[in-house]
Order: structure tokens, then sequence, then C-alpha cells
């Protein structure tokens, strides 16, 4: 797609600029422009390198060679005259760019790096400035440099936060940041609480929960105010199938509490246990606290409203449940719940409207999970 | 602002946990009134080994155990059916294993009379459920099988034939769970519903921890229930001539997805008249079956709430138990499900409309720990207030060896009624009966001995039964009921009310349930300090409403459709001389 849009919009803005006075070339322009309205650009390089023979310094006949050489992946016949457009030039950052990706093929990574940094925050087009983050980032990352390489992933992220080779970029990156912090971490500090923090991360996701919870208790052991460690251990003894841990995890979750009353995600999981002890008083405080440090969290506005259905307050529990889908529409729980008070409250079309959302983002997470599950048991988020 | 808002939280939770804080006439259970459940197998001399390899390679070895209370020589005391499987290698090697029959000596004794009655061998057999398919009075057992059912008919004199091919129900050949008989269209006959599992192939098993879905905290185990197919289930239609005709498709049950069907229950959740369906679905949502009165049905489990679990997660539903917990007439739903997940009760609010109530009747908490199966609302202490148990016991073996927290035997679990919404966990208070760790399968609730006391039969997978008897003091008093329907002769669905000392309580005659079981068909009423029944409504399935007044407490009593209170021998064909109206 970048061929296709790149070359005639370079050549219209470059021809504007520098026209020769010679007669000839103007009959060269002339059949430049017929070549290259024809889409012939094996027509147009022998017409564009006679230009710059005639005249070295017409930085429009150099750019336009340059591009149409790049295209046809001849880049170190283009590179040249790139630069000489760049030289004469140099705000034309479409060319830049073009140039660090010539140097990249040509296995020159530092210079391609250099011009794609750069060219990149002065692309004014979207495709291209992708294809240059892509190929920038992956020149960061092989030179180890991670923070630059974030920068650039999170600006192509809001540029397109769909497009599945950002995406996936981000991941190896992700990857590779946390691959590279371990890596230190080793070496610097193998025996410290955060390498056990890490380790206990990395045993929980892989499903070894008593390694994990050995870990993070390993970890409070050298730092008992070691921040999150009192979570993550709450996190793992909650869902443990063990019941002289599970009932551990509400001690964990206010250990947690003590170091930092601020951690609402504390609060939210001392609710759910709340509940799940039938005290729906005291989950309702502690879902109240955590909203009030992060209102915007769906999870804890429903895990209220099943609080409050539970103390037969629904018209509260339907608000509640209505505004944490504005904020995540696709909470399931918190439309199935809507559902099933929308239908007590005798409203059966917005009770039906409920439930098709709740099925169709059912049917996303369980395709999710199928995939997820294929992957492995460190692989998922959920 | 604690002081503000103190008392307006607790006034409101006494309001919302549903407007039956009023309802309790009286205290709660109190560690005194906890009813002891003692171990009296042994007495019973009932032996019966349930065969189980010892690895569980294979989901299809984890499943079996379904025992069904079956009067079978309508002497009025039940006798006991227990299923049997054998394992995937016995049964390539064309190996059988035999279930039981169970006769009731009325000395609180059994004698096997299995070869007799010709009831051992039926198949690779899950479960059973009772009905009169042919309506002569002789209850009639259903098997279900790995490949299929059997349906034992009842000969009337000790022995049962295998009627499966002669009534039309040869063509199931799939992997059936659950059975219940059930008159949905009115017409008096007993019709059949039969859930199926997995499509599961002998020949192309799964190997055993191979994939990810053989895989549990870790360890390698046994294949599934996740990533296998599921199967359709089957509504039968009674002809009346001794056969079944499948009318899956134009009633509408297959309507529902394939999902991996375990126990199904007959029961008028609406209060219609007419009986609905309920299916319990492994790792999916539940069916709800309502019946629309036109021979047809429509799934309305995601709309009445009793699909998922409060989060709208789909749970390992297995046994289901329906009881009148609050005293409002109407039937709630508790249904047992695997570790980290939860016993499940769905508070029955009327018009097809259920709130999963887990946490408000604490039951959720207790039962997070267990693998659940067989459940039965019953009364131990004879209070008037339904309890629960749940029989557990883990599907993997290899559980044991791994450091996770759960194992593979494990306890029973009692929940006294509190009268209030709310349940008490009594396991560890009840009797070091129900501490003793099994690998537990089916359970069963019926007065064995008709002495007042619902003893609990439960079947473990692994080795013998167990029987446990209740033991409480003071002892209440109870009320036990026989129906027999005009058309239905075994009556059931017929919904029936007992009104005694101040309170109103309801129940219904029922096919199928728990995890693939049968309880006693006959109805049992605790009555706490009432020495009389003031009065007993009866509800016809599609028939009238029936009342009978002023009964003496702590009798079992026979009643026919429109005939009253009978002696008990006119409503059992040809069966052995009973003394009286009461027994």
């Amino acid at each position: 797609m970048l061929r296709i849009v790149c070359v005639p919009a370079l050549s219209l803005a470059l021809m504007a600029q520098n026209a020769g006075p010679s007669e000839r070339i103007r009959a060269l322009e002339q059949q430049l422009q017929k070549h290259l309205q024809e889409q012939k650009p094996q027509l147009a390089i022998p017409v564009l390198q006679e230009m710059v023979s005639l005249d070295p310094k017409n930085t429009n006949a150099q750019a336009n060679l340059g591009v149409l050489l790049y295209f046809q992946t001849k880049y170190g016949e283009a590179m040249p005259h790139l630069r000489a457009a760049l030289q004469s030039q140099p705000d034309l950052w479409r060319i830049q760019a073009l140039l660090g990706l010539a140097e990249k093929r040509t296995g020159d990574p530092v210079a391609a790096r250099g011009d794609l940094e750069r060219a990149f925050p002065n692309l004014d087009d979207t495709k291209i400035q992708i294809e240059a983050g892509l190929e920038l980032i992956e020149l960061e990352m092989a030179a180890a440099q991670f923070e630059r390489s974030l920068s650039v992933s999170a600006k192509l992220q809001e540029l397109a936060p769909r497009n599945p080779q950002i995406l996936l970029a981000a991941y190896e990156l992700a990857r590779r940041v946390m691959d590279q912090s371990l890596l230190s971490m080793m070496v610097s500090a193998p025996d410290s609480p955060e390498m056990h923090m890490i380790m206990g991360g990395e045993s929980g996701r892989q499903g070894a929960r008593s390694n994990a919870i050995a870990h993070y208790r390993e970890a409070i052991r050298l730092k008992p105010t070691l921040p999150g460690a009192h979570f993550e251990l709450a996190e793992q003894l909650r869902t443990s199938s063990d019941k002289a841990l599970n009932t551990q995890a509400e001690d964990e979750y206010r250990r947690a509490l003590q170091l930092n009353q601020f951690d609402e995600l504390s609060w939210r999981e001392l609710g759910g246990i709340q509940v799940a002890k039938s005290d729906f008083g005291e989950a309702e405080k502690d879902y109240r606290k955590a909203l009030a440090l992060q209102p915007r969290d769906a999870d804890a506005k429903t895990g209220l409203a099943i609080a409050l259905i539970s103390l037969n307050r629904t018209v509260e529990a339907i608000s509640l449940l209505e505004s944490a889908l504005k904020d995540d529409p696709t909470h399931t729980a918190a439309h199935y719940r809507l559902s099933l008070l929308y239908r007590r409250a005798g409203r059966a079309a917005d009770a039906e409207r409920e439930l098709a959302a709740f099925q169709h983002y059912q049917a996303l997470r369980e395709k999710l999970g199928k995939v997820f599950k294929e992957m492995g048991p460190s692989a998922s988020p959920m | 602002m604690r002081s503000r808002i103190g008392p307006f939280v607790v006034t409101g939770v006494c309001l919302a946990v549903f407007a039956v804080c009023v309802m309790a006439q009286r205290a709660g259970p109190g560690a005194a009134s906890i009813p002891r459940m003692v171990d009296i197998t042994a007495s019973t001399r009932i032996h019966f080994n349930h065969l189980a390899s010892p690895e569980k390679k294979y989901i299809v070895e984890s499943m079996s155990g379904g025992v069904a209370l079956i009067d079978y020589d309508r002497d009025g005391w039940p006798d006991m059916y227990f299923t049997n499987a054998p394992d995937v290698e016995m049964q390539l090697a064309g190996k059988k294993a035999r279930g039981a029959l169970f006769h009731n000596n009325r000395d609180g004794t059994f004698t096997d009379v299995t070869e007799k009655a010709g009831v051992g061998y039926p198949c690779w057999a899950n479960g059973a459920a009772v009905g009169d398919y042919n309506n002569d009075s002789w209850p009639d057992l259903m098997v279900t099988c790995f490949g299929g059912v059997v349906l034992y008919r009842n000969n009337g004199d000790g022995t049962f034939t295998d009627a499966t091919r002669q009534a039309g129900l040869a063509g199931d050949t799939l992997w059936a769970m659950g059975a219940a008989f059930g008159d949905y269209d009115g017409d008096g006959r007993e019709d059949l519903y039969i859930s199926h599992y997995a499509a599961f192939d002998l020949h192309d098993l799964p190997a055993f921890g191979s994939m990810v879905n053989c895989q549990y905290h870790g360890i390698r185990v046994q294949c599934g229930p996740a990533g296998l197919p599921g199967s359709p289930d089957d509504l039968y239609r009674n002809s009346g001539d001794g056969t079944f005709r499948n009318v899956s498709k134009e009633s509408g049950i297959r309507g529902a997805q394939n999902l991996l069907g375990l126990t199904a229950v007959w029961s008028d959740l609406n209060d219609d008249g007419k009986p609905d369906l309920f299916v319990a679905n492994d790792g999916a949502n539940n069916y709800l079956l309502r019946n629309d009165g036109n021979g047809r049905f429509t799934e309305v489990g995601f709309q009445a709430g009793v699909a998922l679990d409060e989060n709208g997660k789909a749970l390992a539903n297995m046994g289901l138990a329906l009881g009148d917990y609050l005293h409002t007439g109407r039937f709630s739903i508790a249904i047992s499900h695997f570790s980290e997940q939860y016993l499940q009760l769905f508070r029955n609010d009327g018009k097809l409309s259920f709130t999963d109530v887990s946490n408000i009747c604490r039951v959720a908490r207790p039962t997070m720990y267990y693998v659940g199966w067989g459940d039965a609302f019953f009364d131990p202490d004879n209070d008037g207030w339904p309890d629960l148990i749940m029989t557990n016991g883990h599907v993997y073996p290899q559980v044991d060896q791994a450091n996770i927290g759960v194992k593979f035997r494990q306890p029973t679990q009692l929940f006294l009624n509190g009268r209030d919404g709310t349940f008490l966990d009594a396991s560890d208070k009840a009797g070091e009966a129900l501490k003793t760790p099994r690998v537990g399968r089916g359970l069963v609730v019926g007065d064995l001995f008709n002495d007042g006391l619902q003893e609990v039969v439960i079947e473990n997978l692994e080795g013998e039964p167990v029987i446990l008897r209740p033991r409480s003091a003071p002892r209440n008093h109870w009320i036990g009921l026989e129906l027999a329907g005009a058309r239905d002769k075994l009556a059931l669905n017929a919904k029936v009310k007992v009104t005694a000392g101040g309170f109103t309580q309801t129940d219904e005659v029922r096919s199928g349930g728990s995890y693939l079981s049968q309880n006693d068909l006959r109805l049992h009423f605790g009555l706490g300090d009432a020495r009389r029944v003031d009065r007993v409504e009866i509800s016809w399935p599609f028939g009238s409403t029936e009342k009978v007044m002023n009964l003496e407490a702590d009798h079992s009593y026979c009643v026919k459709e429109g005939a009253g209170v009978v002696p008990c021998a006119s409503i059992r064909a040809n069966a052995a001389p009973v003394d009286g109206t009461r027994r």
C-alpha cells in the first residue's frame, strides 16, 4: 500500500519544487510526468537519471529517482539520490524515512536508526509512519534501546490500536523488556526480594501456585514492605483450592492495605471476599473504598452491585451496573446481572438486549480462552 | 457516620434477605439440635462394590454411581438399586460390572435379590430413575448407560424384564446419564427425558495427560470434560402401548445446544400445573425447558437466571436437589459443582425467575473445596425446614500425590436450614460418619425403615455404599405420603402442601434427580412439635386439587386421586398385604 501511495504523492510534492531551466530538462520532465502517470517506473528511472546528470542539484529529480529505485529494491542505488535530496532540503521527512529503510536493508543499522529516529516524529502520513515505526522498533530492539522502542510503540498504538502488526511488535517488545529485566535482576540481585517477586509471578503464570506462594512469602520475609508483594501473595492464596491457604488471602490483602491504603485492587478483592463470607455490609464498604480510588473500575462496580443485590437494593445495583458498562462495555458479568435485574423489573426488552450483549461478549471470551489454552498456562492474561 | 448507617444497614439486611426474617417462627439450629448422621451400613447387611480403575485414566471411569430407591415389590418398604460400571480395560475385554438390587427385609436389613430380579448386568451403568411407563402400578427401573439406556419392566413378581427394545428405546446409543419420567402432556402416561454426556469413543481414547484439557493444576489427569463434544438429549413421548416415540425435534428440546448433559428432573417450577424440565449440564449453561403446554418446550434458562452462576460463568453442573426451603410454596434448586466452584442455590422467586443466593445462604464458601455430586433436601431432624446434604469426591485420584490442598476422598456436607434464608454448615458437628472421606457420587434420601426418619444412601465410585441414619433429640413429629394418581399411578409431579404447626411446606413427587439417582417417591414432611397435620393439599398433575384434613402425625398415609386417604393395598396392584391405611 505504501508503494502505491508514496510514489505519486512524493513526486507531486517535489515536482512543484526547483523546476530546471533548460529545455532539455523541461522535455525530460514532460516524459517523466507521462511515465509516472502511466505507472511505468522502469521508463521513468532513466529519464530521472539523465535529469540528475544534467542538474545534480535538482532535489526533485534526486528524490524521485531515489524513491523509484528504492521500490525497484535497488536500495544501494537509491541511497545516494535520497541523501542528495536531503542535503539540499533536510525537511523531506518521507525521503529521510525511505533512506533509513534503505540503509536498514543494506546492512547499515546505525545509519538507519538515525534517519528513522529523525523522520518518525515528523511523518504526517499514518501509513508511512506505521511502516517506518515498525522498522524503527526492530532496529531499537536489536540495539537494546528498549525505552526508545517503547516510545515508538506507544505512538504507533495511538495511531492504530487494532493493527495486528503493531500489537505483535508491542507484545514482542514487552517480552524482550521482561526478559532483559529478568536477566539484569539475575545478574545483579539474584537473591533479592525483587527477584523472588519476579519468580513468584512467573510461577503463578505457569500454574505452579505452590512455588509462587513460596516465592512471594520469601520476598516478604526479606523485605516486608516490598510494594505489591502482599497483594500478589493474596491473589495466589485467594485462588488456591487449599482451604487452609485460601482463608489466608484476606489477611494478606489487609497487610497490603496497611502498607498502602490507596491499593485499590486490594480493597476490591476484599469486597469479593466479604461477599463470599455473606457479609454484604462489609463488602459494600470495601467496594466503595475501591471505587473512591478508582471510580472507573468496572469490576468493583459490578462487585458492589452484586453485594447490593444481596441486600435487595436492586435500584442502586442497576445504576451501578449501567455505569460499569459505560466504563467497560465488554464486561460480561455486568451484562448478565443487568439482564436479570431488568427482567425482574419488568423491562423485558432491556433484559433481552443485555442478555444478547452478554452472549456476544461471552462467545468472544470463550474464543479467546481457547486460544490461550492452546498457548499454555503461562499465556493467559484473563 | 457509623452510628447513623449501622442501624439502617441491619434493617436493610433483614428486609432484603428476603422478608423471610419474619417467617422465622422458631430459633434456628443451635449446636444442641444438630442431628447426628450415623453410619448404619454394616447393620443393613448391604454389601456392594462399585468397581473403579485405580487411576481413572479416562473420564468415563469417573462418572458412574447413581443409586435408586425403588419399592419394586410394592410392600411399602423402599428397596434399593446400585448401578455399577466397568473400566475401559474391562469393557474392551468383554467383562461386565454387576449392579445390585437389595430387598428391604423390613427389619433393618436388606437381601441381595439381583439375580432373581434379573437386573445385574444392564450395561456400563451410570444412573438410574424410577417410573411406571406402562402404568400398571409396578415401578419400573430405567438405567442409563455408556451407550444407551436399559428399561427394566417390573413384572410384579420380583423380577424384571429388559424391555428396552420393545419400548422403542434401543435406538438410544449415546452416553446416557440423566433419566427422568414425567407426564409432560397430561395424557396420564409417563414420558421420558434422557440427557446425554460427551461423544466418546472407546476405540479412540484421548491419552491420559496428553493435552491441555488433560491437566489439572499442572498434574497429568484424564482428559475432559473440557474439549469433549457434547451430545443431544432426547425426549420420548409415551405412546400408551408400552412404547415410546422420540419427540425431541417436534417438542423443541432439540433447539437447545448439544451440551454435556448430566442430571435431569421434571418439576412444575412456575406453578402452572405442568411439569417443566431442568437439566444440569457439565461445564455449560443449564437448561430450563419451560413446558408451554402444547407439547412444546422453550429453553428459558438464561431468562430465568438459572443457566449460569451470578457472574455469568458456566459451572460444572452435576447434581440437582429441589426443595421449598423457604416455605414459599416454590421449589428452589441446589446444584452441586466441581471444586473451586460452589454449591449453587437458586432461590425460586416465582414466575420462572431465580436468584443465585449461594452466598446469601452461606453455602457457597464451605463447598468450594469439594467436588460435589449427589445432593438432596431432606429433614433429618423433622423440624419442618428442609436441610441440604451433598456427597463429595474428586474425579482425579492423582490429586493425592500433588500438594494442592485437594484430596480424592472428601467428606459429606450437611447444611441445616436456618429458617431465615441461610444455612448453617453442620458438616463438622453432625457426627464422624459425615467427616469420613469418600468418593461419593449418587445420593438419595428416604425413610428406609418406615419409622419417620429419613436415611441417606450414598453410592461411592470406589467400593461400598454408605447408609446414614439421623439421630436427633428431641424427636420431632412427621408424616409420610404415598400418592396414586387417577391416571398416572405413580402421581409423578403431584404437588403436596402440608400445613401443620402454623406453617405450610410444599414438596413434589419426582422421578430422577440428585446425581443420576432416584429418591424415595413417597413424600416425607417433618412437623416439628405438631402432633397433627391440619391440612394436606394435593395438586394432581393436569388435574384437580384435593384436600385432606386433620391427619394424625407420625404415620404414613396413602392418598388416591379423588378418593382421599385409602388403604395402601388399594393403590398397589397385587402387592403384598399391608396393615390398613397406616404402615
